[in-house]
């Protein structure tokens, strides 16, 4: 009499190879995670690509850079307190293939709290080529979470504007109205590219467009607390003093910081409440640094361990400083 | 069925490599933390900077008993290891005021320019814990 074996697995065959694949899946997990990240990283860059290509582009059209606001006092409209003023990102829509938002918002013809009364719908959408993928923030702005990244409309309704992650380069100390008189010191104005009204061109960037900053992000929550971001198409005026910045009326949750950044705390500052001044600063949801824009195109990942100190008398003494600088002829060497 | 084989591997280990990619600059970082006090009384709400002689500075703000606890970045306490200037001042901007935020009023510089704008305090930070306290004077 012959045992037939019949053609199978036994029960401790299927387990052995239940618990290989489970160990497998075990390793393969955080290297989805970080793939994951990595995509998202990447993609990330390619926005700060195409805003660095459409600037060049401005560049290519208007002999300049774009404008980090425009200064709507001395316009035919007068100004009044919370109007908005149009941005950086406002100027360069049509070069990101969207000139038809541009064409609707009438930039220029009409000023921003025009806009907004008409045209709410794209003022507060989301744009995800102005949006780093690997932050966790809204389409837009809420005025009463955040009311200084709010403007209002002309029938002084506030309105939170949609929401960027990319903010222009302004300066080595606290965000500033008017251009430096001294470039190698942040505290006699800006020394970096965007301000009121700069057209700052290429040949102006003595410094060298690679090793100058142009645009870099920042996150809606970084260590926890809210740092808010920053915002598209406009920047809130405050008291019709031009947006608040440390050469204007001073208020740290709202105006030029909503659209522009300084390093003053560093990158990844340290943040204990929202809509303080740290909130003007570069941040990532990146483990360790943030992605730049330099003024010559190449997207660069800087280190939050990259030399960023400044001093009194806060003369440009360290790196990152000196990559905000476009005159301050710091040698920047290896970063 | 060898070559599909070879594939998954190869897969595998490219997936485990991305993994296992990411390395850090971070530098020696050492804790600290202290309690700062002018003429024997605590400093509430006084930023305190910490600059080294190259890298990153560290900053803290004062709880209401002068105790002080540096971080370094976002997610990270501590100070760079080494020499540092350091800065103690309670000079604030303004902040809120808009819609419902209650507006919370600039505050004056209440400590003598030698410990902020024109500092001679210097600090030596050490690995690991460092307990670092700030008698200041106004004289």
């Amino acid at each position: 009499m012959s045992v037939r074996r019949k053609a199978g697995f036994t029960l401790i065959e299927l387990l052995v190879v239940i618990a290989i694949i489970a160990i497998l899946v075990a390793l393969l997990l955080p290297a989805v995670q970080s793939a994951r990240e990595a995509a998202r990283r990447t993609q990330c860059k390619n926005n700060l690509k195409q805003i660095g290509l459409a600037l060049h582009n401005y560049h290519g059209t208007y002999n300049c850079l774009a404008p980090g606001y425009v200064d709507l006092r001395g316009s035919r409209v007068p100004v009044a307190d919370n109007d908005g003023h149009w941005a950086w990102t406002a100027m360069i829509l049509p070069f990101m293939d969207l000139a038809p938002v541009a064409d609707k918002l009438l930039i220029g013809p009409r000023t921003a709290t025009q806009s907004l009364q008409v045209n709410k719908q794209e003022m507060t959408q989301g744009y995800p080529t102005f949006r780093c993928p690997s932050d966790v923030g809204p389409d837009a702005h809420s005025a009463g979470t955040d009311p200084g990244y709010a403007i209002e409309n002309t029938s002084n309704t506030n309105t939170g504007l949609s929401l960027t992650n990319y903010v222009g380069s302004n300066n080595t100390t606290s965000v500033r109205q008017k251009k430096a008189t001294n470039p190698t010191n942040g505290t006699t104005g800006a020394v970096g590219i965007f301000y009121r009204d700069s057209s700052v061109k290429f040949r102006d960037i003595t410094d060298g467009t690679s090793n100058t900053i142009l645009v870099g992000e920042r996150a809606w929550k970084i260590g926890g607390v809210r740092m808010s971001a920053a915002t598209l198409f406009a920047t809130r005026d405050a008291n019709a003093g031009g947006p608040s910045a440390q050469d204007a009326s001073v208020a740290w949750n709202q105006g030029l910081m909503t659209i522009v950044a300084s390093v003053r705390h560093g990158i990844n500052p340290v943040l204990t409440s929202p809509n303080q001044a740290q909130s003007q600063n570069y941040s990532s949801l990146h483990a360790g640094g943030v992605h730049f824009s330099m003024a010559d195109g190449q997207v660069r990942f800087v280190s939050e361990n990259i030399d960023s100190r400044l001093v009194s008398p806060w003369t440009t003494n360290s790196v990152l400083t000196g990559l905000v600088g476009i005159q301050d002829e710091y040698d920047v060497g290896e970063f | 069925m060898t070559s599909r084989f070879q594939l998954v591997i190869c897969n595998l280990c490219l997936a485990l490599c991305v993994g296992c990619a990411a390395s850090s600059d971070a530098p020696e970082l050492g804790e600290v933390s202290g309690v700062v006090t002018l003429d024997g009384q605590s400093v509430a709400q006084a930023e305190v900077a910490f600059t080294p002689e190259q890298g990153r500075p560290s900053f803290a703000t004062t709880d209401e008993n002068g105790k002080y606890n540096l971080r370094y970045s976002a997610q990270t306490d501590g100070a760079v290891v080494g020499t540092h200037s350091v800065s103690i001042s309670t000079e604030r901007d303004q902040t809120g005021g808009e819609g419902d935020q209650p507006l919370v009023p600039a505050q004056e510089e209440r400590i003598p320019k030698k410990y902020n704008a024109e500092s001679e305090l210097t600090a030596q930070v050490s690995a690991g814990e460092n307990t670092i306290n700030f008698e200041l004077k106004t004289e």
